[in-house]
Formats: structure tokens, C-alpha cells, sequence
């Protein structure tokens, strides 16, 4: 019979385990911008804080980690979670005593005069009582029965394909009446994927706010986007209404392009059988074309359309509420401060709104904290765009979302997305606009890894996903309507 | 003297006097969010401290088969909580039905035997995987309402239920010996390496062994460790780095990719499923040679297949020969004309896919690989004689071929938001439809080197993983021997340093989002 050897396999895994534990001891390393985890084979079951109490009870063990393990420990006590100090911003004390920032401070001096619902962040409305507050547009909805209430929502990636404003639609939508699923650009790389409505088209060329080359500034717009035709482009919309039935149809559909004296005409085939012309002539900086009725899908063709340019197309109601989703994948809004005053103005003749949410951040927050001088410059200017060619219309800044970067403690609030969440506010603040806080709606830190267990985020930690958006719809429409109902 | 003599002291206080009782507990306690898998921190100490007590019982093989069954029942509790039971219900009919089938006559009352084993251990798996399934297919074809159950799956319920069924199968085959009580029959069933992710190990290949002294050779200890040492760095360093960083993202939201991203990540998942049920396999196999138990492999470098024939010879072993012998040729196999044959191949793929999860996805799944096994068999017939298949570069455009088929078919298992509407019309393919579209009509090949290069971990994670797979076995083999012949430093070192290896990557930073198409 062969040697027995069943007595080696317990030497073995215990003499590496013995080794493993050993390896607690050792310092931190790092080789060029990489630094090597701590070996704790026990973090599991080991408490933080057994761990200060041993500490600060035993001056042997405190000289032994102060002497191989100072990097660490330091590293460790920095709580996560404080809000980094601005450049430029003054420390204040709470009521508590706790150290805060003044932005902190005016943002809760605020939210203490407003009525709060239980597990409803609120929107902190910093306008006192100038136009541009949220009571415009509160007062509109209070007459959405009569008239359409229009919503713009201007984002980054987190909203593409109608993600989250899909939901919030159809949660105001059921509330105050309307269907349709907005304005859509005539192509987009989610078109063909949404939820929401199923966009065909042919024949364009897009050029986007993003784009390195290309985009030419006396065509930007408040979507970001442009195109222009060749003879015979089209562009279909036929509303899904699976997901969420009220986007399944509507009142009437218009064709935006810019101003400029084309001879070309488009055409509008609504349900794939009525076929209505207009000029494409117009005297406005920004032109549309209208058809109206029971419309479940609905063609627009252009026929020599020349060096015209074009914007998009909507499904829209008469009255109720109607929500626009302007999400460009990548961007930070910095085209909203380059928008021309005349399209701006135009645009909201064309489609008057009466909310605009600006809701950016991801592209920009990072691993670190950074002061966000030149991202707080840039949305200033957006705003005060907005403010001054888009008079009487509300502006609701959103604050980033949860991202969350892993380290050796775990999951944590990437440190450059609560700086960010501070210089939002400070915007804010300095533009006299409504603030939301969407990051402490969510649950604060930790709320994004909770979203990906459940399905409703992505495994990047930052991207959400249909559930996950109808989730986050909930929050900012409870936070609308408590200030609705308390205005 | 003193202070070294306090250091070490300090040592112990800080390893050892953080614990906190009640977390440690709580990790001893059932999870449903962590299951205890052979990759975990917990799972090396409970090892340990399970493999110092198995050495001590070596030669008292009463107090070792119940220890070990014990452990092996508190292994599944960790996963699946007081549903142990279910084991424990399987184990007993079956070890039952066993002895009555041994001293059964008739060949009537032998059926109606195996009947009731089948209804038993099928009947579990059916309600507690399927109900929900097939309620609403039921929906969807009679229009009736179904509202799904909250039904929980216990973990590794069709691998335990297989093993079983093989045991009862086997003596109604008379292939084997049913076992001399019901303890040794527990701990068949029960064994925990293969307990909750196989491989399905047959009673005829397990059973002899128990009544063997437990030895653990030179060979089975240095192999062993290799198996467990490679099928961590498979499991938990491949497959779990390259899923979260790349593979999960690409599949939970494929819009955000161009199309080159969209087929690196199929290319992806095709090792990430490898490494990690592979992986997962050898860990099984490596404990148990080190408890002095073989197992058969389970998986033979599968994408080297020349044929979706080769491919199920090298994937899953344990599965597609259980199928094979249990399903395939209870059906009739190739006894009963070519068109039965066919038939019995698709009838046994379908239901192999659905064996794997109870969702549209994995039927479709199993149909393209029995569509596929019966157009090669076809293949077969027609081209015997043609001197073309047996040129070398058309085994290499078939191994090509074939391993685009499986990762397509990858895409298909991967994606389970398929609904019956995709059987009929172009919608309902869910993230599958956009990931074919992405790569058909978004490619955007100029964009791989700024892709490889911003996920160059990723990258080279995948590479090298396919680069091992495609060595030549002979080489792998003198690997695996030259590692065994080393001193047993050796193997603790290796396993320190895939241990550190593993908790590097497991608490590495993730790689941040990034679009290359905008």
C-alpha cells in the first residue's frame, strides 16, 4: 500500500494560514501608483471598534502599530463621509455644534421652513420668490387640466434611453392628466431601445455637443444635438405604451428645424395614413410643424431640405403634463452656457416649459476632491442662460447621484462626488435657483450598492437601470408634489 | 527579551482580541446573501479546523463518516438554511427505495420503484426550480392568470437530486450494489465539496471508495493542491475580476457599449463562465483528493472542441455523460432509427438547457445546442470518406467555428430577459436583441486600441486566461506533474500567495466607467 500523506494537508493549510495572519503585520507597500491591500484574513469578524479601544488601552500595541503601520491606521480613521471644504467657502457650526459648511448651513435654514413628509427629501427652493422658483411652475401644474405643463430634464448617460423620466411622466401624468412621451432628436444612440417609444429613421447626419469636431455653435440648442437631411430623410415615432401605457399614444406631434427661407416642404403620415404638408419656411428662429389627433405612430419626411438644419420630434398632449428626456451621454451641460439668446428664446416660444431640470455630475465628479471651480463656472453660466431667455420658468438643479468606488474598508462614496454635491449646491445658491438633494434621497452612501443587488443599477456603480430609474422617479416626484401641495 | 516578548503579545491581542463574538456568529450562522463558497476567507478556517479533526478520525470510520456528514449538512445550511432538510428527505427515500429494489422481484414492482425514486427527487426539483416557470407558460398559453410563488431554490437542489437518481438508476440497472446502511448513503449524497456545484459524481464511481481506508497518496496530495490553487486563480482572480470590471456591465447594459466592446464581452463571459464553473469544479475535486477521494474531471479545456459534439465530451462532464446514460438512452438513444436519435438528442438538450435555470433563455439555449448536435451528426454521415476532415487547418477553422457557435450560444444563457414574444415576432429579445445590434450595425472596430488599452487589466486577464486554455494539454501536464513533485513548502507557498493574489484583487478598485462611443 502507498504512503498515506492525509496527515501533510493539515500542516499545510495551517502553517499558510498561520503566515496569512502574520501578514497583518505588514506595512503598507506600494510600486508605482499601486498600493498592495492589507492581509486580514479576519476582517470579518473583527471590530473597529475593539480595535480603537486596544489601541488607545495599550501603549505596547500602540508603539508597535505606530511604528509598522502609521500609514494605514491614519488612512483608516479618515471617515469617509465629511464633506470636503470648499475653496472659497466659510466653516460655520450647526445647532449641535457640528462643523458645517455655509453652503450646508443656508441649504437647512431653508429646508427648516419647508414642511416635510416622512422619507421625503425635500426641494430646497433658493429663489425668494423670483420667477425662475419653483412656485412658477407649481403654479402651472395647478392648471395642467387646461393646458400642457412641460418639463425639460437634461442630463448625462444616468437618463439615457428615457430611463427615470419615463416614470416620473407617468407618475405626473396620472396625476394631472397627459400622455406622450415628449420631444425626441430625430436620432440618438439609444433610439430603438426605449421603452418608451420606438424611433425609426433614415437619412440624417447628427452632430452633437460632444462631438470633438463638427458641431458648430450658431446651430446649438438646447438638446445638444442638430442634423441635417438628405432629400427624402424621415424619422418615425410610434409610442410603446407596454412599460408605461400612458406613452403608448397622444394628441399631436410637431417637427422642430431651424429657422431660415428653405423651398423644401415635410410631410406628416399620422397612423400610416393621413398625410398632411408644410413649408419648410419660417420666419422664427425656430420653426415646427404640427399635426393633431388620436396618434399612435406618426412619419415626418423632409423633401429638399437644402442646407436646413433640424432638431427633433415629439408626442405630445394638448393638456397634462409632458416630460422632454434631453440626455447626451457624456456631457457635463457645458453647451447650455454656449446656446445662442435667439434659439434659446425661439425654442421656448416653439415649446414653452415650464420646469427645467438640470441634472449632470457623473462626467465629472472623480476619485479625489477637487474644488470644481471651472464645473461650477460653466453650469452658473447654463443657468443664467436659461434665467434670462427662458423667463418664467422654473430651474431645479439636481445633485449627483450615489457612485461608489471599493477600497480595502469596502464600498464607499467616491470622496469627488460629495464635493461635487457641495459645489452643486453652491450653484445653486449663487443662481437663486431649487435644489434637490438626490443623493441623500437615495440613502446616502452605501444606496448605489444596495440598487446593484437589487437589479436596479449597473455593475459600474454609477449607471442605473429602468427599475432602478423608476425608483429614483419616485423619490423626485414626491419631493415635487410636497412642494406642490404645500406651495 | 522583554519587548520582543511583548510585541508578541500585542500580536495576539490585535489578531485576536478584535473579534467580535457576535460577528463571528453571525458568520456561522445561514446568509442567503453569502452562500459559503471554497473562495472565501471562512470556508480556509472551517477547512482547517474540518481537516485537523477528518486526520484525527482517519482510522474510526463510524465517528469519521458522521463527522463528516455532520460538516457536510452545516455546509449546507450556511447556503441554504433549514433547507438541509431536503437533503436529508432525498437521502432517506432513496436509500429506502434502494433496499426494496434490491429485494424486488418483478419487473413491474422495479419500475414502479424507480417511478416513485423519479417522482420523489424530480417532483422536489420541479416544484421548488420550476413551478414558477411553468406557471407562467401555462399563463401565456391559456391566457389564465398566474401570480408567481415565493418559492425559494435551495442551492445545488438539481446536483444532489442528479446523484441521487444515478443511485437508484444504477441498482435498477444492476450496475451496483445498493450501500450497507443509510449513514454511508448520507454521506454520499451529502459530500460537501460537489454538494452545491457538482461535479454530479455517480454512486458507481463514489461508493466503492468508502469502504475503502482512507489513504491519501503522494500524487492525490500534490494534485490536489494543484486543482485547488488553479481553480482558485480560474474562479476568484479571472472570473470575478473580469466580471465586474467589464463582462457584468457590457451584459446588464449593452446600449452603453459600442459593438467591439459588446463582442469583447461575450468573448468575456465566454472564459468568465469557464473560469468560474471550472474553477469552481477543481476546488471541488482538489478537496476532495486531499480527504482521499477521486472525482472525474469535469471539464477538459472545452473551447479546444472541434465539433459541438467534442465541445459537450469536454464541457460539464459530469452532466452531459449523466445525460447521456440517464436521459439520452433511457429515451431510446440511437436504438430506434436515425429520426428518433435526432429526436432523443433534442428532447435531451432542451431539457439540459433547462436543467441549468428555469427561464426561456437556457430552453432556447439547450435547443441551439441540440439543433446543432443533430446537424453535425448529419454532417458526419454525409462527409465520411471526404479527405478534407481530417486536414489539420480544418480542424483549426472548426475549433473556430465551433467556438463562435458556443459564445453566441453564451449570449443566449446570459441574457434572461427573453420572453415568449421573442418566439414570435423581433420583440422580446431583451439586452440580447441590442447586443446583436450593437455588433451588427455599431461595431466600431476603430475603437479596440483606445478599448484594450483602457481596460488593459481586463484585457490581459482575458488573454492570458484564453492563452492557458489553448497550451497544449501535454504541457499543462507537465505543469501539473512538476508542481506535484515539489516539496511540500512549496505547495503552502503557492497557496499563500494565490490567497494574497485573491485579496488583492477581491478588494481592488473597480475600473471606472468609460465610453468610447458617443
Amino acid at each position: 500500500m502507498e504512503k498515506d500523506y492525509l496527515k501533510k494537508v493539515p500542516l499545510i493549510v495551517l502553517t499558510a494560514i498561520f503566515v496569512l495572519l502574520a501578514m497583518y503585520w505588514i506595512p503598507p507597500l506600494a510600486v508605482g501608483g499601486w498600493h498592495m491591500r492589507k492581509i486580514d484574513l479576519l476582517a470579518d469578524v473583527r471590530s473597529d471598534s475593539a480595535v480603537n479601544q486596544l489601541i488607545a488601552s495599550d501603549s505596547t500595541l500602540a508603539s508597535v502599530i505606530m511604528a509598522s503601520d502609521s500609514t494605514a491606521l491614519n488612512d483608516d480613521k479618515m471617515p469617509d463621509s465629511v464633506p470636503p471644504v470648499l475653496e472659497g467657502s466659510h466653516l460655520t457650526r450647526d445647532k449641535s455644534g457640528k462643523l458645517i459648511t455655509m453652503e450646508d448651513s443656508i441649504i437647512n435654514a431653508k429646508a427648516e421652513v419647508t414642511e416635510t413628509r416622512s422619507g421625503v427629501t425635500s426641494i430646497i427652493d433658493m429663489s425668494n420668490g423670483a420667477p425662475c422658483g419653483m412656485s412658477s411652475f407649481y403654479n402651472a401644474l395647478a392648471m395642467a387640466s387646461g393646458r400642457p405643463v412641460r418639463i425639460a430634464v437634461i442630463g448625462d448617460s444616468f437618463i439615457e434611453g428615457d430611463i427615470m423620466t419615463s416614470k416620473l411622466r407617468e407618475l405626473l401624468q396620472q396625476r394631472f392628466g397627459g400622455k406622450g412621451v415628449g420631444y425626441l432628436p430625430i436620432t440618438s444612440i439609444t433610439a430603438g431601445f426605449s421603452r418608451t417609444c420606438k424611433q425609426t429613421f433614415s437619412g440624417w447626419t447628427q452632430h452633437k455637443a460632444v462631438d470633438r469636431t463638427g458641431y458648430v455653435d450658431t446651430y446649438n440648442n438646447i438638446t445638444g444635438n442638430y442634423f441635417n437631411a438628405s432629400n427624402g430623410a424621415w424619422v418615425s415615432l410610434t409610442g410603446l405604451g407596454g412599460h408605461y401605457p400612458l406613452a403608448g399614444s397622444c394628441n399631436s406631434s410637431s417637427f422642430y428645424f431651424l429657422g431660415g427661407a428653405g423651398s423644401g416642404y415635410v410631410t406628416a403620415v399620422v397612423n400610416g395614413t393621413d398625410s398632411t404638408y408644410f413649408p419648410l419656411s419660417t420666419a422664427s428662429t425656430v420653426g415646427h410643424a404640427t399635426v393633431h389627433g388620436n396618434i399612435k405612430t406618426v412619419k415626418w419626411m423632409v423633401r429638399d431640405p437644402g442646407n436646413m438644419v433640424f432638431l427633433g420630434a415629439s408626442m405630445d398632449c394638448d393638456n397634462g403634463v409632458i416630460v422632454d428626456n434631453f440626455a447626451m451621454r457624456s456631457s457635463s451641460g457645458h453647451h447650455l452656457s454656449r446656446v445662442p439668446a435667439s434659439t434659446m428664446n425661439a425654442f421656448n416660444q416653439a415649446r414653452h416649459y415650464d420646469l427645467v431640470i438640470i441634472m449632470y455630475g457623473l462626467n465629472v465628479a472623480g476619485h479625489n476632491n477637487s474644488a470644481y471651480t471651472a464645473y461650477c463656472k460653466t453650469v452658473t453660466a447654463a443657468i443664467n442662460n436659461i434665467k434670462s431667455n427662458m423667463p418664467g420658468t422654473s430651474v431645479l438643479v439636481v445633485g449627483c447621484s450615489d457612485r461608489e468606488e471599493r477600497t480595502s474598508t469596502g464600498w464607499h462614496t467616491m470622496k469627488g462626488v460629495l464635493g461635487l454635491i457641495q459645489a452643486q449646491k453652491r450653484v445653486a445658491i449663487d443662481c437663486n435657483v431649487a435644489f434637490w438633494d438626490l443623493y441623500s434621497a437615495m440613502g446616502g452612501e452605501g444606496s448605489i450598492v444596495k440598487m446593484v443587488r437589487n437589479g436596479e443599477a449597473s455593475k459600474d456603480y454609477t449607471h442605473i437601470t429602468y427599475k432602478g430609474g423608476d425608483r429614483i422617479a419616485r423619490y423626485l416626484y414626491d419631493a415635487l408634489m410636497l412642494g406642490y401641495d404645500n406651495r | 527579551m522583554d519587548n520582543l516578548w511583548q510585541n508578541i503579545l500585542s500580536f495576539f491581542k490585535l489578531q485576536f482580541g478584535t473579534i467580535d463574538p457576535a460577528l463571528l456568529l453571525h458568520q456561522l450562522a445561514y446568509d442567503e446573501k453569502s452562500p459559503l463558497i471554497f473562495s472565501s476567507g471562512l470556508f480556509l478556517f472551517l477547512f482547517a479546523i474540518f481537516i485537523v479533526i477528518y486526520t484525527l478520525l482517519q482510522h474510526k470510520s463510524l465517528p469519521r463518516t458522521l463527522f463528516v456528514v455532520a460538516f457536510s449538512y452545516f455546509f449546507y445550511y450556511k447556503s441554504s438554511g433549514m433547507y438541509f432538510f431536503l437533503i436529508a428527505i432525498v437521502t432517506c427515500s432513496d436509500y429506502i427505495i434502494g433496499e426494496f429494489l434490491t429485494v424486488a422481484r418483478s419487473r413491474t414492482a422495479r419500475k414502479l420503484l424507480v417511478a416513485l425514486s423519479l417522482a420523489i427527487d424530480l417532483g422536489l426539483l420541479a416544484y421548488f426550480k420550476y413551478t414558477n416557470f411553468f406557471g407562467q407558460m401555462w399563463s401565456g398559453i391559456t391566457g389564465a392568470p398566474w401570480h408567481n410563488l415565493d418559492i425559494f431554490l435551495p442551492v445545488g437542489i438539481s446536483f444532489f437530486t442528479f446523484q441521487s437518481l444515478s443511485y437508484i438508476i444504477d441498482i435498477y440497472r444492476r450496475k451496483i450494489k445498493p450501500v450497507d446502511n443509510l449513514l454511508d448513503y448520507a454521506f454520499y449524497v451529502s459530500f460537501f465539496p460537489q454538494l452545491v456545484a457538482g461535479p454530479i459524481v455517480r454512486a458507481s464511481d463514489f461508493l466503492p471508495q468508502i469502504y475503502k481506508p482512507v489513504v491519501v497518496t503522494r500524487q492525490m496530495l500534490g494534485q490536489g493542491f494543484w486543482f485547488i490553487i488553479t481553480g482558485l486563480f480560474k474562479k476568484a482572480v479571472i472570473s470575478d475580476f473580469i466580471s465586474i470590471n467589464f463582462v457584468d456591465r457590457v451584459f446588464d447594459n449593452p446600449i452603453q457599449f459600442s459593438g467591439i466592446e459588446n463582442l469583447l464581452g461575450a468573448y468575456g463571459y465566454g472564459l468568465q463562465i469557464y473560469c468560474d464553473f471550472s474553477g469552481y469544479s477543481d476546488m471541488a475535486i482538489g478537496l476532495a483528493l486531499l480527504m482521499g477521494f477521486r472525482f472525474n474531471i469535469n471539464f477538459n479545456n472545452p473551447y479546444k472542441a472541434v465539433s459541438v459534439t467534442d465541445f459537450w465530451r469536454r464541457w460539464h462532464i459530469s452532466l452531459s455523460t449523466w445525460l447521456r446514460d440517464y436521459l439520452y438512452i433511457s429515451l431510446g438513444g440511437n436504438r430506434k432509427g436515425k429520426f428518433r436519435q435526432y429526436l432523443n438528442l433534442f428532447i435531451t438538450m432542451l431539457l439540459g438547457g433547462l436543467w441549468h435555470g428555469a427561464a426561456l433563455n437556457f430552453v432556447l439555449w439547450g435547443a441551439m445546442h441540440g439543433l446543432a448536435l443533430i446537424i453535425h451528426k448529419l454532417w458526419m454521415t454525409l462527409s465520411q470518406g471526404w479527405q478534407l476532415v481530417t486536414a489539420k487547418w480544418w480542424n483549426v477553422l472548426m475549433t473556430i467555428v465551433t467556438f463562435h457557435f458556443v459564445i453566441f450560444a453564451w449570449m443566449l444563457f446570459r441574457n434572461p430577459d427573453i420572453t415568449w414574444s421573442a418566439l414570435t415576432g423581433s420583440a422580446g429579445w431583451g439586452n440580447l436583441g441590442i447586443m446583436l445590434s450593437q455588433i451588427t450595425h455599431s461595431f466600431k472596430p476603430e475603437l479596440l486600441p483606445d478599448v484594450v488599452a483602457s481596460y488593459w487589466q481586463v484585457m490581459m486577464l482575458i488573454a492570458i486566461g484564453y492563452i492557458l486554455h489553448f497550451i497544449p494539454d501535454s504541457f499543462s501536464q507537465q505543469c501539473k506533474q512538476a508542481f506535484v513533485r515539489m516539496p511540500v513548502a512549496v505547495y503552502i507557498l503557492a497557496l499563500i500567495v494565490m490567497i494574497v493574489i485573491i485579496i488583492q484583487v477581491k478588494t481592488s478598485e473597480i475600473h471606472p466607467f468609460i465610453y468610447f462611443q458617443f
